[in-house]
């Protein structure tokens, strides 16, 4: 007979009695991690020091980091709430928009970290090419959350569920 | 020097995408349509399963004389009632069983003989009755549709059999559906006959009649009883279709309203 064992702590007894799952106390980290990454990448060109360029790819590397977690509690939360129909489109380009700007952050911090490693961004034109990829992630993220933003105050989805 | 440059043109790009991002945003908010039947959708998914009975069953009370009322005036009304917009309608049965089916709908698969169809009262609202006699039969409504939400009230208790949504159905070897059948969802789609299967789970019901959806956005697929989500499946976007009930199995199957939602792109 399998006996499973309970779980030290009960994740959803964590929760606040008004958020109907992890997902929304997530998301934020992805967004501002990423933005505070490219403003680093943005101080690094102008002000190339070690510790600017250490703290970029920290930023980076926390923000796909953070993605990969906000992405997997979305795909569960997107499963849990109700969606009226006039939301399943929003919920729909949500869920694309999640997935291409979780590939986005996982390669580029990955191609980041290679860059730093060969010491690449020396040259000012491999650099600018990083920052402005850095920033089209911006634009992913912008995309996604303009989506999850509509789910939840436009079709009022996961509120008073 | 140079920094100023870089920093002018990295500024300048970066402003530009956030531009670019927000008139996006703003885009697709004004081009966005504005959903009345939401309120609607309400009332038929509070409480399928969650023990909101009352509630519900004042719900469709009202929805059922609104409906009645359209329908005198137009025998069987698909799309009456003021809280119907172009994105949304609701049929509901009403006058005589073989006339209300011929009229609204048309098979895709099997005939009106395979479902027997009659108008019954129940709960003081008039349901359509359909009797199968075993042989697969699939009445759609006559207007195709792309990105789709389905959403049937129906008692299969006394059936015997799979009773399916379905949608993009070209004919009867071409369809997308959500099926029940034995406290079993399976959401899946039939190509040239053959049928692949995206998701299946269990569900359950505490009451008789089910509120069963369907949805079908871009390329989402989703199957529902009540509130709770069973199924979620991902496929290649299929050619519009025609949206229905198909039955395969024997007994009786009852419909107290078929609702079905235009799903925009936001």
């Amino acid at each position: 007979m399998v006996v499973l064992k309970k779980p030290l702590i009960d994740m959803e007894s964590l929760l606040p009695e008004w958020a109907p799952n992890v997902h929304p106390l997530i998301i934020h980290f992805p967004i501002a991690l990423w933005l505070v990454a490219v403003f680093f990448n943005l101080l690094s060109l102008l002000r190339p020091e070690e510790w600017i360029r250490h703290t970029t790819l920290a930023m980076y590397g926390m923000g796909a980091l953070s993605a990969v977690v906000a992405f997997f509690s979305g795909k569960q939360a997107m499963d849990d709430v109700y969606v009226p129909f006039q939301g399943e489109m929003a919920a729909s380009s949500h869920s694309d928009w999640g997935h291409y700007t979780l590939y986005f952050f996982i390669g580029y911090a990955l191609l980041h970290g290679f860059v730093y490693w060969k010491k690449l961004d020396s040259k000012k034109i491999v650099a600018i090419v990083m920052f402005v990829l850095g920033t089209m992630g911006m634009g992913l993220v912008a995309n996604t959350a303009d989506m999850g933003g509509k789910l939840v105050y436009k079709h009022g989805v996961g509120v008073n569920q | 020097m140079k920094h100023l440059k870089t920093t002018i043109y990295s500024m300048t790009i970066l402003a530009a995408l956030v531009l670019v991002s927000c008139s996006q945003g703003k885009k697709s908010e004004s081009g966005g349509h504005q959903h009345e039947g939401t309120e609607m959708e309400g009332h038929h998914d509070d409480g399928d399963t969650d023990g909101a009975a009352h509630e519900h069953g004042d719900a469709e009370e009202e929805g059922g004389h609104e409906h009645g009322d359209a329908g005198e005036e137009g025998g069987h009304e698909h799309g009456g009632g003021e809280a119907n917009s172009e994105m949304s309608s609701i049929w509901t049965p009403s006058g005589e069983g073989v006339e209300a089916i011929q009229s609204d709908f048309h098979f895709v698969t099997g005939s009106i003989d395979n479902i027997n169809p009659e108008i019954v009262e129940a709960d003081g609202q008039s349901v359509l009755k359909l009797t199968a006699d075993g042989t697969p039969a699939a009445f759609v409504f006559h207007k195709s549709y792309g990105n789709i939400g389905m959403a049937v009230r129906v008692n299969i208790t006394g059936f015997k059999g799979t009773t399916k949504l379905v949608h993009h159905a070209q004919n009867a070897n071409n369809y997308e559906f959500v099926s029940i059948n034995d406290g079993k969802m399976r959401l899946g789609r039939v190509v040239e006959g053959e049928e692949k299967i995206f998701d299946e789970a269990d569900y359950s019901a505490d009451d008789q009649w089910i509120n069963l959806r369907a949805s079908a956005a871009g390329t989402h697929y989703k199957g529902y009883i009540g509130n709770k989500m069973v199924t979620h499946g991902h496929g290649d976007q299929m050619k519009d279709g025609y949206v229905g009930i198909m039955l395969e199995g024997t007994g009786e199957v009852q419909v107290k309203s078929i609702e079905t939602a235009i799903l925009e792109d936001e």
